[in-house]
């Protein structure tokens, strides 16, 4: 039971990690229409920076913030820079990112070498914490309410805000949004520093759990897309669910079949193709 | 008349070429251009004909290498079977992938291809009891297919040039016949072509299970020349090199997938004699090729020669230039 | 009652909220050269889609020779004997005329799925795409670039195209737009050369042409067919001019 319980909370609080990280992927995907394939790389690099910021001593979650704003600085200055010469090129895009995102791995190899560094929770929430008998990990609840807590602040800002009005005018028709005079470099600028921001942040207060490590970014991306297949793009709400049955998936997969963690991945993610290819909460193309 | 003089030029260059380098790192260095060459082509099937970019094509070298290694070590299969069945269960994987991919357009495509790699990269790496994990397979020693020695470094190059040329020829008669126009039509004007009475779909799936079976073929002869295969032969990076040849050399121009291989594989190779970061210089190369080089080498090459060309004509003959094309 | 070559009946097609075709029907006869008019934003391309099928209906029935067709890929319309031109070009603009022409006789060609022969040497489908660039006047253009090409010729080589498929019925969405008063006497020219095995359906705003080539005249509002009849009776209709004249 206990085994059960434990699993369960660690994949809604890995689908609360996978949150942070595909919901600005899939902003960035719906509003600009580009796969940030460097976005499992800026979540590696959210994470090694918060293992810096903590090591120089700074409040743990702080350091998530610093992490997010660093990671958010260098989205946007790949965005000014290389995305904006390469606008109406959405093949030219992808690939930038992909080139990017070997850059930074590499970079991060350089930087922090090759050994995972593990960044420790914040000293308050080491010590478990009993719920009806039971004993769960209290940070990874922590990063559970976190995730939430986020994914409550950016539900309010698209669907409450002037400035989510704006986005939900340009994930849904790019050519209305111009001509109604909406900003759009402004806000590419905007939603990209925001996605890769959260990615950062994610990083962060994913250190605990993964740890600071070379292969994070390998790790991640493949799972942000999966999210984004069976939750559709552009959706928040599809994000959160994609994320959730993701963390399950392959929290479950990894502890009861750890060979073939990666296939559990696979069978949803061709269901949905098969039934539902413009995923979950997707809007149907026209 | 002189597209058949080079031809025959280049391929007396090829045959020599052992004899013409001697040294034996050279001879393999060319093996392992022919190999990336045809993994570089096969995917130029979907990309420069078809119109359709995959970043998950390692994933048919490293099925490929992956089922011939495991055959032959694991099952005591010979090496024609283990070779046959290799590229059958990985075209079998393409036309599976296909279907998948083909539900989405554009990037979507892009993405589930990537997503499709990934899972196989991710099941390479944690399946150790199936595919060796970390320590990857090990041949005990080079196939021998229909009995040739390829133990030495020319026989394989021998045996490559001929594989590969044989590959190169169907690609180009691909590419000439009423299939390849009907998938550049497809590439171009996909509604149109509907409206004209072409299955769009099919002859895309098509595509798709020809470039995995090309793949295959350059996984063969991958696992062939590095007696060894690993999961980093199936990840992103991979993929990415593969796709990075094809745009570096130029998509739409037949030999511009070959030129991407020779030049990527030669700077590779001396790069990491110089330094470690590989990994770095690829992503720059990306970077600087989609933004200054988006139509890459081959056909930027062609239009600074017919500028030259022609304007050496009217140098050395004294005649007006022939009318612009 | 003879078979008719199209026959529309009750088609309805939404977006979102707006209806873009309403209850539409219409019944064109084999060989018959029909026009269907109506102001901008009628719906008539959106029909012509739909009778395609590039766009799927919410309900109704599109029978061609009396089979129906909305079940049916697009594709398959095309083999049946549809072929359409469309407003806005669609060419391969980086092949030559011919080869736009052969890409047509290819989509009713087993030939189009092999992987081995060479196009170019196939006399046969090179012979018979510049006869259908001679029918249309283009004979010289065969290895012109189509990219480089004057709109005008553009025109004339979709027309090429459609006819190059052989169809029973063929669609043509405003053929004469953006023509030159001297083009759009040569296209006239080249319709009313097309024989009568073919039956016509063209959506046209040029009146003079289009009024002159009409034998009915089909008129949508609002993705309704208003009015329909021979062009007197059309152009006397009060409805007609309510339409024309109220907008």
């Amino acid at each position: 039971m206990q085994f059960w319980l434990i699993q369960t909370l660690n994949s809604v609080a890995f689908g609360g990690l996978l949150f942070l990280l595909s919901s600005g992927f899939s902003l960035i995907f719906g509003l600009m229409r580009i796969p940030n394939l460097a976005h499992g790389a800026v979540f590696m690099l959210g994470a090694y920076f918060g293992a810096t910021f903590i090591e120089l001593g700074i409040n743990f979650w702080i350091a998530a913030l610093l992490s997010g704003l660093g990671v958010g600085l260098l989205g946007l200055l790949l965005e000014r820079l290389i995305l904006r010469r390469l606008a109406g090129n959405e093949q030219g895009q992808v690939l930038v990112t992909l080139g990017i995102s070997f850059i930074v791995a590499d970079v991060c190899l350089m930087v922090w070498t090759g050994d995972p560094i593990p960044l420790p929770a914040p000293a308050a929430l080491r010590a478990p914490i009993f719920i009806a008998g039971f004993a769960f990990p209290t940070y990874r609840l922590v990063v559970l309410a976190v995730a939430l807590v986020i994914a409550a602040a950016l539900y309010l800002l698209i669907e409450r805000t002037r400035l989510g009005a704006m986005i939900r005018a340009g994930v849904d028709d790019m050519e209305m949004a111009r001509g109604v005079g909406i900003p759009i470099s402004k806000l590419y600028m905007i939603v990209f520093l925001l996605g890769t921001a959260l990615a950062g942040i994610g990083g962060t207060l994913g250190g605990p759990i993964l740890n600071a490590d070379p292969g994070l970014d390998s790790q991640m991306l493949p799972l942000a897309l999966v999210v984004v297949i069976l939750g559709g793009i552009g959706s928040l709400v599809g994000a959160l669910v994609g994320s959730l049955i993701v963390g399950f998936l392959y929290n479950f997969g990894t502890a009861l079949v750890p060979d073939l963690a990666y296939f559990v991945l696979f069978f949803p993610m061709v269901l949905v193709l098969v039934l539902m290819p413009q995923g979950l909460f997707g809007r149907v193309p026209q | 008349m002189r597209g058949i003089f080079s031809l025959l030029v280049v391929s007396l260059m090829l045959i020599a070429l052992p004899a013409m380098v001697g040294n034996e790192f050279y001879v393999n260095l060319a093996s392992q251009v022919l190999i990336y060459a045809l993994l570089a082509m096969s995917l130029n099937i979907l990309v420069g004909l078809g119109g359709m970019v995959s970043l998950g094509h390692a994933a048919y070298l490293g099925v490929a290498a992956y089922t011939d290694a495991w055959l032959v070590t694991n099952a005591g299969v010979d090496t024609l079977s283990a070779a046959f069945l290799a590229v059958a269960v990985t075209t079998a994987m393409a036309a599976l992938f296909g279907l998948l991919a083909l539900r989405a357009a554009g990037l979507g495509f892009v993405m589930i291809t990537l997503a499709l790699a990934q899972i196989l990269w991710g099941l390479g790496y944690r399946w150790a009891d199936l595919t060796g994990g970390d320590n990857g397979i090990r041949l005990a020693s080079r196939p021998a297919p229909f009995g040739i020695d390829l133990a030495s470094p020319t026989h394989f190059y021998y045996f490559s040039l001929v594989v590969c040329s044989l590959a190169f020829v169907c690609l180009w008669r691909l590419a000439h016949s009423p299939f390849g126009a009907s998938l550049r039509g497809a590439r171009d004007q996909p509604r149109r072509m509907r409206m004209l009475g072409h299955h769009v779909w099919m002859v895309r799936w098509i595509a798709f299970i020809m470039a995995g079976f090309w793949g295959s073929i350059a996984g063969l002869l991958f696992v062939y020349y590095n007696q060894f295969i690993h999961p980093h032969s199936l990840s992103l990076q991979q993929s990415a090199e593969a796709l990075l040849m094809v745009i570096l050399g130029g998509a739409n121009a037949f030999l511009g997938p070959i030129v991407g291989a020779l030049i990527i594989t030669l700077v590779k190779n001396v790069a990491s004699s110089y330094v470690d970061r590989w990994n770095s210089l690829l992503g720059l190369i990306f970077v600087v090729v989609v933004l200054f080089m988006p139509q890459g080498i081959v056909p930027g090459l062609k239009f600074h020669w017919t500028q030259f060309t022609r304007r050496g004509r009217k140098v050395f003959l004294a005649a007006p230039a022939p009318p612009s094309p | 009652m003879p078979l008719a070559a199209l026959e529309i009946s009750g088609l309805n097609k939404r977006f979102g909220g707006v209806p873009a075709t309403r209850d539409a029907s219409l019944c064109v006869r084999a060989g018959e050269r029909r026009l269907i008019i109506g102001p901008n934003g009628a719906g008539k391309t959106t029909l012509f889609n739909l009778v395609t099928g590039d766009l799927s209906p919410d309900s109704g029935s599109v029978r061609l020779f009396g089979q129906e067709i909305l079940n049916l890929p697009t594709r398959q319309r095309v083999h049946l004997g549809l072929a359409r031109t469309y407003q806005i070009l669609t060419l391969f603009a980086t092949e030559t005329f011919a080869q736009n022409v052969v890409l047509a006789l290819l989509g009713l060609r087993a030939t189009r799925w092999n992987p081995w022969s060479s196009l170019a040497a196939n006399r046969a489908l090179h012979r018979t795409a510049c006869e259908m660039l001679l029918q249309v006047g283009l004979a010289d253009s065969a290895d012109r670039i189509v990219a480089q090409a004057s709109y005008g010729d553009r025109r004339r080589l979709e027309l090429a195209m459609a006819l190059a498929q052989n169809p029973r019925v063929l669609l043509l969405d405003e053929p004469l737009a953006g023509l030159s008063q001297e083009e759009r006497q040569i296209v006239r020219r080249l319709l009313d050369g097309i024989p009568r095995d073919v039956t016509i359906v063209m959506i046209e705003h040029d009146m003079d042409t289009a009024l002159a080539f009409a034998e009915r005249i089909s008129v949508l509002h609002r993705g309704e067919v208003i009015v329909e009849g021979t062009r007197a009776e059309v152009v006397a209709h009060s409805r007609t001019k309510e339409v024309y004249l109220g907008e």
